[in-house]
């Protein structure tokens, strides 16, 4: 079953280029020119990361994806995509705010 | 010597509206009838709609300390600086959450409204208002501020006689241009007034000078022509009561000199508190206001249409990309600049470089801005 809601990393120039050609070819291409890989978020994950980030909120009408993450929790997640080779790291950015 | 009263920034905002005729026809703070009646009825107790409670509170300790009663006059200060004065017609005591329910239709302290609301003090103090002087407002809002008279001129110099409001709180994107463009062809109208809300602000938020600048700078670079569209300034906290709150915008508007208001989805809602849609169905239940509301979906981007596409006409249920200001701002808080198919880059260029001038490095609102930004409304000079 997929995630009800998801992340989504934007890749700026810089993390373009920090990705392997597998994860590029996961990136999806979204408003006709911005690239961003997709971070499944379950619906307790969600609930525990905004009350990690109580300024994050979740579009649940619009989009269904979780917003307004600050940029060092988007960076940690995209080292962990690197690292990892693979899009569903949500538990172990969690793993590290217990 | 008359006693002198503090006022905190929204009721400084709230004393201009009052004063002149951006709430009208209210003059002046409610009292206990008016608020009663725009609590349980949506009405003054004339029988004209008003929505929304406008009140000064006061602790019960203030009102002994300063001697303040019925019939007197109460010198208001903003910031140190002789403000406005009030005639005080009524001093009582009020039921702060039965009237959060009345307004908001909940009592949620996460509410953001019924959080303001239940913090306020046990007292209010009502009567009409009159300034002392024309308020001061900093730059770069200067040039967007307008009375309801200055208006009203303004948009008779221009030949408007069809004006759509846009309400706004956000840094424009295509969505919103969309938005605009569509109340512009539905009203018939010859031009369209952006009435940005410049109030309270809170962490994460845009910067005011992003929003309003960023507005301006649709007109001037040729999106929407600088003769069919303005931007001004409404002082404002928001409610974020939905459907009341809606259609006090829509008075404010009417007396800004506008004949219609457009309303999208969700206007002036906040989390799952109203149904997205509830803003444009009150309308139904309401008498003629003077001003017509024009009800607009949503505007997304569609690759398969190749551009920006109505919700209510692309077929491409699948296929459509929405947008929100949220992801947007994801978009900017990731550091990357978003496609001009939804955000122009004129409109981007203006946002980093009010973040750099009013924002402190930042487009969003953090600590730093809440602390050491400049005040948007001063006392005037008195005469």
């Amino acid at each position: 079953m997929s995630a009800p809601y998801r992340i989504l990393v934007f890749l700026s120039a810089e993390r373009l280029e920090a990705l392997s050609k597998e994860l590029r070819a996961v990136s999806e291409d979204l408003f006709a020119g911005l690239r961003a890989l997709s971070v499944p978020v379950a619906e307790e994950q969600k609930d525990r990361l905004l009350s990690l980030y109580p300024t994050a909120k979740c579009d649940s009408a619009t989009t269904r994806t979780v917003e307004l993450l600050p940029r060092s929790a988007k960076d940690r997640l995209f080292s962990l995509i690197v690292a990892s080779g693979r899009t569903d790291v949500l538990e172990d950015f969690l793993s590290d705010h217990p | 010597m008359l006693p002198r009263l503090p006022l905190s920034r929204g009721a400084a905002s709230e004393c201009l509206g009052l004063a002149f005729g951006f709430f009208a026809p209210l003059k002046g703070f409610m009292g206990a009838t008016e608020l009663a009646s725009v609590g349980e009825r949506m009405r003054l107790p004339s029988g004209l709609v008003f929505p929304l409670p406008v009140i000064l509170d006061v602790s019960l300790e203030t009102v002994s300390d300063l001697g303040l009663r019925t019939g007197g006059q109460v010198l208001l200060t903003l910031r140190g600086q002789d403000f406005a004065l009030l005639t005080v017609e009524d001093i009582f005591r009020w039921d702060r959450e039965t009237l959060a329910r009345q307004v908001y239709g909940t009592a949620d302290p996460r509410h953001p409204g019924v959080r303001r609301m239940l913090r306020r003090a046990e007292m209010l103090i009502a009567g009409p208002v009159e300034m002392l002087a024309r308020p001061k407002v900093a730059e770069p809002f200067t040039r967007f501020f307008f009375t309801p008279l200055e208006l009203r001129a303004e948009i008779a110099r221009r030949g408007w006689r069809r004006v759509v409001a846009h309400q706004s709180r956000n840094v424009p994107h295509t969505g919103h241009e969309w938005l605009m463009k569509s109340a512009w062809f539905a009203s018939e109208a010859d031009g369209v007034l952006v009435s940005a809300v410049v109030g309270e602000k809170r962490e994460g938020d845009y910067i005011d000078e992003a929003i309003v600048l960023g507005h301006a700078a649709l007109a001037r670079a040729g999106y929407l022509r600088p003769e069919a569209h303005m931007t001004s300034l409404l002082l404002w906290d928001m409610h974020y009561a939905g459907p009341r709150e809606a259609v006090f915008h829509a008075i404010v508007r009417k007396n800004l000199g506008c004949t219609h208001h457009m309303f999208g989805r969700d206007h002036a809602g906040v989390g799952n508190y109203y149904d997205p849609y509830a803003s444009q169905r009150i309308f139904d239940e309401l008498p003629d206001l003077g001003i017509r509301p024009v009800l607009i979906q949503e505007w997304a981007y569609c690759p398969k249409c190749q551009g920006i596409a109505y919700q209510g006409l692309c077929g491409h249920d699948l296929e459509r990309q929405p947008f929100s200001g949220s992801l947007i701002r994801s978009i900017l808080l990731d550091g990357v600049q978003p496609p001009g198919l939804i955000m122009r880059k004129e409109v981007f260029d203006t946002v980093q470089a009010a973040s750099a001038e009013f924002g402190f490095g930042s487009p969003f609102v953090g600590p730093e801005y809440l602390e050491r930004r400049h005040p948007v409304l001063e006392a005037g000079a008195l005469r």
